[in-house]
């Protein structure tokens, strides 16, 4: 495999003349880490701790959360939703290097509140894709599974919907949300096929 | 009598055992070189499991620059490059051991209910053995660049490959939300038109059973 690779002294970044996109995405890679290391100034990468969490981008991220929250609790809706896509993008301009549980409990609180905004604005496709992506990331809570049912349901995915529902109460047998909107969904199964009890 | 029973002598150079030996350990030689290429020649038949390693070429090449001694010092890729290409490369090695731990179960219950063959249960162990080659590697690349780094270097590449693999999901949130709007605008196309077959199917037999002469 013929690969060319320039180097430029003055921005320390690697370019290359090919039209490969795979090798073209793992240049940007190489030179988003590049400039992550010489702009955290050590040596070498340091290990991952609580303490060398970006405290300032920390507090950004904070306050575009409760800034959403608030326009949610003001029912501004589509607001909401801005904000939360806003605080992800930040999320992902975190250093590589930087700790990923710490980075991975920001993004599911902006992922599930984002969710909630969505199923407000009934964008239940993007509700759905928001809360489909955290649960394949092993964040499987009672409350993630109503809120997948909830957009299953609204898409029109019955089946989808009371499998979500059985597997949140399967996680909290009590949960009196989930006990209510599968018996709504049951009902409307048996109403698609034409039956009733 | 006597004559038969006296053991016959011949007499013989001391070079001859000397030849002896040099011819056996000759073949012996011979038979392990030509052993070890017909094993390097199977091995290189056997197709990879993973796609091309780019981090690793990329690597190898920013190397041979930073190492070429004709290179001035402003043609020479920066120490912090290097550092950053080896993390990818070792980000990379981390990401397929993952794969492979991921798929370990898979392979050896598929192997032994015979559902794969010995080439492909060859080629996945001949993977797992290349990786930790490629680890080994890594970790002596790492005390090229700073003394005793290795002993962090594979902590913060997990980190990194973590946090890699987290982003790309976020990026390709919108791309899947257009992939899962035409899954499902296809299938309530497909249930529409199976609703029409079925009305006309039932318009059609209504029609038989109003006329039966027909």
């Amino acid at each position: 495999m013929e690969v060319t690779l320039q180097y430029n002294n003055t921005d320390k970044k690697i370019s290359t003349p090919s039209t490969d996109e795979k090798l073209q995405k793992e240049i940007d890679q190489l030179n988003t880490l590049t400039s992550e290391i010489i702009s955290n100034g050590s040596d070498v990468p340091p290990i991952a701790t609580p303490e060398n969490f970006n405290k300032d981008l920390s507090k950004m991220i904070k306050k575009l959360y409760e800034g959403g929250v608030q326009s949610f609790k003001q029912n501004k809706f589509e607001e909401s939703v801005r904000q939360f896509t806003i605080g992800i993008e930040m999320i992902n301009r975190r250093h590589k290097f930087e700790a990923f549980q710490g980075t991975l409990q920001e993004l599911s609180m902006f992922l599930m509140s984002r969710t909630d905004a969505n199923l407000k604005t009934k964008r239940y496709l993007d509700a759905f894709n928001d809360i489909d992506m955290l649960l394949s990331m092993q964040m499987c809570t009672p409350e993630n599974f109503l809120r997948r049912g909830v957009a299953n349901y609204f898409l029109g995915n019955y089946e989808a919907a009371r499998a979500d529902y059985q597997r949140g109460l399967a996680y909290d047998p009590n949960n009196r949300r989930l006990q209510d909107e599968l018996e709504t969904c049951l009902d409307k199964i048996l109403e698609e096929n034409g039956d009733y009890l | 009598m006597d004559e038969e029973d006296i053991p016959k002598t011949a007499n013989i150079s001391v070079f001859t055992p000397i030849i002896y030996l040099i011819i056996l350990l000759s073949c012996f030689i011979a038979f392990s070189i030509i052993y070890r290429r017909r094993t390097v020649r199977n091995l290189q038949k056997i197709d990879p499991i993973f796609e091309e390693n780019y981090p690793l070429i990329m690597y190898s090449i920013l190397k041979d620059q930073y190492n070429d001694p004709n290179l001035s010092k402003e043609q020479k890729p920066h120490e912090k490059v290097m550092k950053a290409a080896l993390l990818r490369r070792g980000v990379e090695a981390i990401r397929r051991s993952l794969k492979l731990k991921e798929s370990e179960s898979v392979y050896k219950s598929l192997y032994e209910n015979g559902l794969i063959g010995d080439d492909i249960f060859k080629q996945y162990n001949i993977q797992v053995k290349f990786q930790e080659l490629e680890i080994q590697e890594i970790a002596r690349d790492c005390e090229l660049y700073k003394k005793g780094w290795t002993a962090n270097f594979f902590k913060v590449a997990q980190e990194v490959c973590f946090n890699e693999a987290l982003r790309r999901r976020i990026l390709i949130i919108e791309d899947r939300a257009k992939d899962l709007s035409d899954t499902w605008e296809y299938y309530e196309q497909e249930v529409e038109k199976i609703e029409n077959i079925k009305k006309i199917d039932n318009t059609k037999a209504s029609g038989v059973e109003k006329n039966p002469s027909a």
